[in-house]
């Protein structure tokens, strides 16, 4: 048998979203939580100040650089993750789909294709069960 | 839009006063709450069967933009300590609820304009307990 409900949580952005770790629906990290995209309730377009607005997506990218030294990593280097792809809120955020999916893991899936694997040995896994 | 827009920007009030830095910023998110029963073991009494508790999922909805948190001093690091009953370790925590008194929870609605690291109330803002629920 099965119950379904539907409740409401209040959360704060610095407190529970931001620098949070992203897994993916087998729990592998992703990313960690760098900003938070808001968009109107019908995701159309960027919220007026005052009207109603949601989170559209949660931003990932270059940060260090940019912490340290201060401003903010262009809109073109930060990747998004649909907030609909976002199953679960606790210590971190758990996807609903695989890390292979998203944009935001493509420089390590790169090196991982084109440079680690054509070293010899480089497609075994070593923690395989042999 | 992004959060950066609006973190850690000056709060003005409608005439203009500086009121202080936005610290955070609150959402409502809707969560839809599934329960499963367990699958019953055929070696059990059917009574205890019964008060098995279900498998829990929760799935997380829309997030909705509730309000901001103003902070009448700077929008340095607060730890959550003002918001919750953390009081431990009591130093820290005495410290930081004292440098962050004063701080304010504005709806959303009451936001006239957000423009280069400036937040504009509205007319007749309100002004709310900060206190997580």
């Amino acid at each position: 048998m099965t119950r379904a409900g539907r409740s409401t949580r209040i959360v704060d952005a610095r407190l529970h979203l931001l620098s949070r770790q992203v897994l993916d629906d087998h729990g592998e990290p992703v990313a960690v939580v760098d900003d938070l995209e808001l968009v109107a309730p019908d995701a159309s377009q960027s919220p007026a100040p005052g009207s109603p607005a949601r989170i559209g997506a949660v931003l990932c990218g270059p940060s260090l650089v940019t912490r340290l030294f201060g401003g903010r990593p262009p809109a073109s280097r930060r990747a998004r993750i649909e907030w609909d792809d976002v199953e679960r809120l606790g210590t971190t955020l758990e996807l609903r789909v695989r890390a292979d999916s998203l944009d935001v893991g493509w420089a390590e899936r790169w090196v991982r294709d084109r440079m680690i694997g054509r070293i010899p040995g480089g497609q075994h896994d070593p923690e395989a069960s042999s | 839009m992004i959060l950066s827009d609006i973190l850690d920007a000056q709060v003005l009030g409608p005439d203009g006063a500086r009121l202080g830095f936005v610290v955070d910023v609150r959402f409502e998110i809707e969560i839809e709450v599934e329960e499963r029963a367990v699958a019953a073991s055929e070696d059990e009494p059917e009574e205890k069967q019964e008060e098995k508790p279900g498998e829990k999922s929760e799935d997380v909805g829309q997030a909705t933009l509730v309000g901001l948190l103003v902070s009448p001093r700077t929008g340095g690091s607060f730890l959550g300590y003002e918001r919750s009953d953390v009081r431990s370790p009591w130093p820290i925590a005495h410290w930081v609820r004292w440098r962050h008194r004063g701080t304010f929870l504005v709806p959303w609605e009451d936001v006239a304009d957000v423009r280069d690291g400036t937040v504009r109330l509205a007319a007749g803002y309100r002004r709310q307990d900060p206190g997580l629920p």
